[in-house]
């Protein structure tokens, strides 16, 4: 005979078991592989926002693998050995021509909602949507600016310039009054030296023209007038805006010279102040200014060139309705302000100001009336051309190794000869 | 029984050699008929299709010139250097073993800090070479940005000599260590000189040597990749590709989506023939009868 007090405790295992059990199959281990470095203040924010989450939901947990900057390409061996990833980072426009491309991504549109997209920055979550899917959360938001010594620009007397006229009479100006270049680059980084060309092309041709120009598959845009004004207008920077020694500069020697206070500015992404912390100081007085429009031209001042970092679930992982509700969760005030603060970087959430060395690349990210990937975008679907063909020979004809009207025949010819062969 | 001994002593490290090198590198060749991204997508097979488009690749023969000039230009600097500290430092130079650890030096530094060390020395206004020519009044040629683009990849390859010189260095010198003293004794006797003794006494007796460290040269020069890599930085300049270089850009997708895995592969089989091919050359040209001492 089964005593009563047996019974109960049979009863109370039972329940134990049964609860334990339950428990056991709601808890959920989120695999997460970053681009991020351990040692990196963006990961420490990122380690504090998933401790957070963790906090409000005790049955989901984490395994992070820091594989920094070449995380995809890491990714791309464990996809192959069946490793289970539930979701990744990396560079949005990287990740839009890798795993994206390459059907690996989960589509997010269900998961997220239709006014998700309202919760971010104007244009973010649409960047590197595909075919109206949307395929990442893009949560850290990097402008590209000319980012300048504001000292130095008061110093020779000048504004910041809204034209193209303008922006000359500032290079004029500082050098003037200061005996100091206004502009510099990294002379023999072929991505950097595309800025100017591929700005000013989007300034007079309107947002994504770069793009356009390359999707005709016949090669004749790049014989258009404004095409080859773009290139002659960048090549001009060396009459007055850059000093001739910056075209051999190798990254980072250009940018020192900014925070050296040898040259006023540089067009570059808003990672620059941060990557000049230690040279600059913390007193530096950095400001931004957008690229200013071309008289005539289609495309506004406030048209931005943006390199966003964003989140993918993977489109076999394990758990990924819970990996898409901590992807809705990175980009919630609470855990874009942990970024903001404890990362040091601009993040994609409305109404979340980022640290105040970046306050004027948050203006132009609040302002942007249309957004393009950095350094035009063609580097996105067309990775080969764009890798090959046209940065070298954009950089050959910006550090004057090839005429401005030679480039654009040569990439008229060349993009031709691409389509031939798709 | 003695036979059952050596199986079973070889086969760990034969199985792992096998496994780890003999089985990827046939797999390599096998990828290269492939048109693949590696992301877990259907490789579509292209035959020959990725070497005929390798073969009309612009870019690929670019680094193929550019692997020449490290072989050859590069070569002789090399070898030069490494002959004329050989004959220097036998020479009865005081302090022979700090001049040997000076020249081997470079070697046991991180490549990444030898590249930097050597942007800081071509660095325009600010750079080393710069200040120096200045301060002895050549300011014209101290104007000349020795790392833009026409310039480059001289400029990466001064600092690749000054690098490999010391291994290469090390190496000859053990060969002429082991050269018995008494023929440089009787060559003194006899009135050589110390160049006459080096291309009669030490040049033939290390022949064996210099022929594995050209076999030597001659690969690490075909897969060349790090010291140009980091010299050029994070977007190299299409002046500094190498074959491993393109190889490696083409593949990983580095900076750029790019993850052309097939063709990646093509250009590796590539540099696998240029290495059998110059090693078999090398074999032919230096065939002679051996010293034995």
């Amino acid at each position: 005979m089964i005593s009563k007090a047996h019974k109960t405790l049979s009863a109370v295992a039972l329940a134990s078991a049964l609860f334990a059990s339950t428990t056991a199959a709601h808890a959920v281990e989120l695999t997460f592989w970053s681009m991020w470095n351990e040692p990196e203040p963006q990961a420490a924010a990122l380690k504090t926002i998933m401790d957070a989450y963790t906090n409000a939901n005790p049955d989901t947990t984490f395994k992070v693998v820091w594989n920094g900057r070449g995380n995809q390409t890491k990714l791309r061996a464990a996809l192959q050995a069946g490793t289970p990833v539930d979701f990744m980072d990396q560079d949005g426009d990287e990740l839009a021509g890798g795993l994206q491309k390459q059907g690996q991504a989960l589509a997010l549109d269900e998961a997220l909602g239709t006014d998700f997209k309202e919760l971010l920055l104007p244009g973010a979550y649409d960047l590197y949507a595909k075919d109206g899917k949307h395929f990442q959360v893009p949560y850290i938001y990097n402008t590209v600016n000319f980012w300048y010594n504001k000292d130095l620009l008061t110093e020779a007397g000048a504004t910041v310039p809204a034209t193209w006229t303008e922006f000359l009479a500032m290079c004029e100006t500082v050098k003037s009054k200061t005996g100091k270049h206004a502009l510099v680059v990294e002379g023999t980084d072929a991505a950097y030296a595309a800025l100017p060309f591929s700005h000013l092309v989007e300034r007079q041709l309107g947002p994504k023209a770069l793009i356009k120009v390359f999707e005709d598959r016949t090669g004749d845009s790049w014989l258009d007038p404004a095409v080859l004004d773009s290139a002659k207008k960048a090549v001009s920077l060396w009459d007055s805006c850059i000093a001739g020694d910056a075209r051999g500069f190798q990254y980072p020697a250009g940018q020192q010279t900014v925070a050296l206070g040898a040259s006023m500015a540089e067009l570059v992404g808003s990672w620059l102040p941060t990557e000049l912390a230690d040279s600059a100081g913390p007193d530096f007085p950095w400001g931004a200014f957008n690229f200013p429009e071309v008289e005539g031209g289609k495309g506004k001042r406030t048209d931005l060139q943006v390199a966003l970092l964003s989140m993918v679930v993977l489109k076999d992982a394990p758990h990924p309705k819970e990996a898409a509700a901590f992807l809705k969760y990175l980009v919630s005030e609470d855990a874009q302000k942990i970024l903001v603060e404890q990362g040091g970087v601009g993040v994609t959430r409305k109404g979340v100001a980022w640290p105040a060395l970046l306050a004027d690349a948050f203006t132009a990210a609040e302002n942007a009336s249309a957004l393009t990937n950095i350094y035009g975008g063609i580097g996105i679907d067309y990775a080969d051309f764009y890798t090959k063909t046209f940065l070298p020979e954009q950089s050959n004809m910006f550090l004057g190794q090839k005429s401005p009207e030679d480039f654009v025949k040569l990439m008229a010819e060349a993009t031709k000869k691409y389509w031939e062969g798709k | 029984m003695r036979r059952r001994l050596i199986i079973t002593f070889l086969a760990p490290a034969l199985i792992l050699y096998l496994g780890f090198v003999v089985l990827p590198a046939v797999r390599a060749f096998y990828y290269s008929f492939f048109q693949t991204s590696g992301f877990k997508d259907q490789a579509h097979w292209v035959g020959f299709g990725n070497y005929v488009a390798l073969a009309g690749d612009p870019i690929f023969w670019l680094t193929v010139g550019n692997m020449l000039l490290i072989l050859f230009v590069g070569g002789i600097a090399v070898f030069g250097f490494a002959f004329l500290f050989t004959i220097l430092i036998n020479s009865g130079l005081w302090g022979k073993k700090l001049f040997r650890a000076l020249i081997f030096m470079p070697n046991i530094i991180a490549v990444v800090g030898l590249s930097t060390f050597w942007s800081f020395v071509f660095m325009p206004r600010y750079g080393l070479l710069t200040n120096f020519l200045n301060s002895i009044g050549l300011s014209g040629l101290a104007v000349i940005p020795w790392t833009a683009p026409e310039h480059l990849f001289w400029s990466m390859l001064v600092g690749l000599v000054w690098i490999s010189a010391g291994f290469f260095t090390i190496l000859v010198l053990a060969g002429a260590d082991k050269i018995p003293t008494d023929m440089y004794d009787a060559a003194r006797i006899e009135g050589a000189t110390n160049r006459q003794m080096f291309r009669f006494i030490t040049l033939p007796m290390i022949w064996d040597v210099i022929m594995i460290t050209l076999i030597l040269w001659v690969i690490e020069a075909i897969r060349m990749m790090e010291y140009p890599y980091a010299f050029g930085g994070p977007n190299i300049d299409q002046n500094l590709y190498t074959p491993a270089i393109y190889l490696f850009i083409m593949g990983f997708g580095q900076r750029q989506p790019v993850y052309e895995l097939g063709y990646a592969t093509a250009i590796g089989v590539a540099m696998f023939v240029f290495t059998a091919l110059a090693v078999l050359v090398i074999g032919a040209l230096t065939r002679r009868e051996r010293v034995e001492f």
